[in-house]
């Protein structure tokens, strides 16, 4: 369970996980393994029904391997999220469309086992600051751009200073411009925070530019195709999707997702 | 929460200058177009007058709409007699009625054998016309006040018991699934998520009950009642007095009016976000 860099943050150890209906049942993962040091940054990548999300849900407890095990932080997961060590940010901002913007980044502290100990947790304001939302601290969602909500969904993930940030194609229904400035932006917050994150997606360049590794996962049904280090020196200004070794990756990355 | 609806309100210059429509913005009413149907109730009325007077239609066939008027100012003394208890039946009748289908839907949500065990029940109750209940209820109940409260309780009671059990379980699944991440309890899930989120419906059926309350109220008053807009309605019509039937009409119709306008207020008052938003 350790490695040289003492405890991992996130890892998969034969994970198969088996959905079992009156229909039948459908193997959403097979043997999955998976090793995250802490403050690493892994991209999930793979086509659709590949098992990125469900491999995503076992980590945040919200799906229990039918085998294998899942340890996080060293536990089980299911004390990393009564811990508030984790944040999940999903492909719907879904916020509460009843509360401001700051009102839904203060939700993780107002509810849970462990919202009266505050002690160390970011204040809402600096966090809508740090997405680059000040000023609309007390704006509805419906008055926000899909990209504004997004960015409060990150702020709210990161209020209870998680030490994993789960992403499940967090900028999927985003627009090209408004994608490029928020993957600059994680970046940054993933620097800032040294917060450890699995980042789903569907879009090669996305994933290059933003890990340190990208696990290629192939479907039904869903295991591991590949691990692929993405060898590119942070910071990584967005001109770096540019040059031969992104392009190599990328590439790389297309191969293997046509063999999957 | 008044500044981001001024905010939303002064959009429709920006709409005016070609920029595209925030698709959550609802299309807003010129002044014009909200003196539509004052515009077109005055025709008509004019159109009434004219045509009974030209038809010389008898009085209690057809009072004339000045007829009416003229009942509606020499007789308000004896109408407002007659309004208070009607009034005071259809209020009492919407906040019981209301109150008791909100805690049974709470408690459907919470228990689904409770559910399954008394919602067709309540749905068999429903089905019996109220013209039915009503001197079943009258029996039990007696002829003051109360048979007319409970009467008026029972016809709001079911849009809302349905409305409320629908707005309590059509909570985003996702929501659901932010709210296990944070490990937040059932409670929490409940005054967070849950009652929020049912808020546009029980306005919806809020709505219905504040028109339907005052006419369980007055169909109580038809069965039996020695004042109240029912009992006057009853009287009016069989001494053939028509331009007081059509005054207590009147008057009742205003009632149910300003009561949907007050509910409607609350509900943009208190509903300020945009409903079906995924977000």
């Amino acid at each position: 369970m350790s490695s040289p860099g003492g405890t991992l943050a996130v890892e998969l150890e034969n994970a198969t996980v088996r959905f079992t209906s009156e229909r039948g049942s459908v193997t959403a993962l097979e043997n999955v393994g998976l090793k995250v040091p802490p403050g690493g940054f892994v991209s999930l990548l793979g086509p659709s029904g590949c098992g990125k999300s469900t491999l995503l849900r076992l980590v945040a407890d919200l799906v229990a391997p039918t085998q294998g095990a899942v340890t996080v932080l060293g536990g089980p997961p299911e004390r990393a999220r009564h811990n508030r060590e984790l944040g999940f940010v999903f492909q719907d901002a879904t916020l509460l469309p009843w509360r401001s913007a700051l009102e839904n980044v203060r939700l993780p502290l107002e509810v849970g086992p462990k919202k009266r100990d505050r002690a160390g947790q970011r204040k809402p304001e600096d966090l809508l600051r740090l997405v680059g939302l000040a000023g609309r601290e007390h704006a509805l969602p419906h008055e926000l751009s899909g990209g504004m909500r997004q960015r409060v969904a990150i702020a709210r993930a990161l209020v209870s200073e998680p030490r994993i940030l789960l992403m499940d194609e967090p900028f999927g229904a985003l627009d090209e411009i408004t994608r490029d400035t928020l993957n600059e932006e994680l970046l940054r917050i993933w620097r800032e925070t040294g917060t450890t994150i699995l980042f789903v997606t569907h879009s090669i360049p996305e994933a290059v530019f933003l890990s340190e590794r990208v696990l290629v996962l192939a479907t039904n049904p869903g295991r591991v195709r590949e691990l692929v280090a993405c060898e590119l020196p942070y910071p990584r200004p967005l001109s770096v999707r540019e040059t031969p070794e992104f392009i190599r990756i990328a590439s790389r990355l297309r191969a293997l997702l046509q063999t999957c | 929460m008044d500044e981001p609806r001024t905010a939303v309100i002064a959009q429709p210059a920006a709409v005016a200058r070609g920029a595209p429509a925030p698709a959550t913005l609802p299309p807003r009413r010129s002044r014009s177009q909200a003196l539509l149907p004052f515009a077109a109730a005055a025709v008509l009325v004019v159109a009434w007058q004219v045509l009974a007077q030209v038809f010389s239609l008898p009085i209690y066939i057809a009072p004339t709409p000045i007829q009416i008027a003229r009942t509606l100012v020499g007789e308000l003394p004896m109408l407002m007699r007659n309004f208070v208890p009607t009034a005071i039946e259809s209020l009492i009748g919407f906040l019981l009625g209301n109150a008791i289908a909100i805690v049974v839907a709470v408690l459907f949500v919470h228990s689904r054998r409770l559910e399954a065990a008394l919602y067709p029940i309540a749905v068999f109750v429903n089905t019996i016309p109220i013209l039915a209940k009503a001197p079943i209820l009258v029996l039990i109940f007696g002829l003051g006040m109360t048979s007319k409260v409970v009467i008026a309780a029972f016809i709001c009671f079911f849009p809302t018991l349905a409305n409320m059990v629908r707005g309590l379980t059509s909570v985003n699944p996702q929501s659901l699934e932010l709210m296990r991440v944070l490990s937040a309890s059932r409670a929490e899930v409940f005054w967070k998520l849950r009652v929020p989120s049912s808020l546009p419906f029980l306005f919806s059926a809020l709505k219905i009950a504040s028109t339907t309350s005052v006419l369980g109220a007055i169909v109580g008053e038809w069965i039996g009642a020695d004042l109240g807009l029912g009992a006057l309605i009853i009287e009016a019509t069989h001494n053939f007095r028509s331009p007081l039937l059509y005054a207590t009409v009147f008057v009742s119709s205003a009632w149910a009016v300003v009561f949907f306008a007050v509910v409607s207020f609350a509900e943009r008052r208190i509903v300020t976000w945009k409903q079906g938003e995924v977000s």
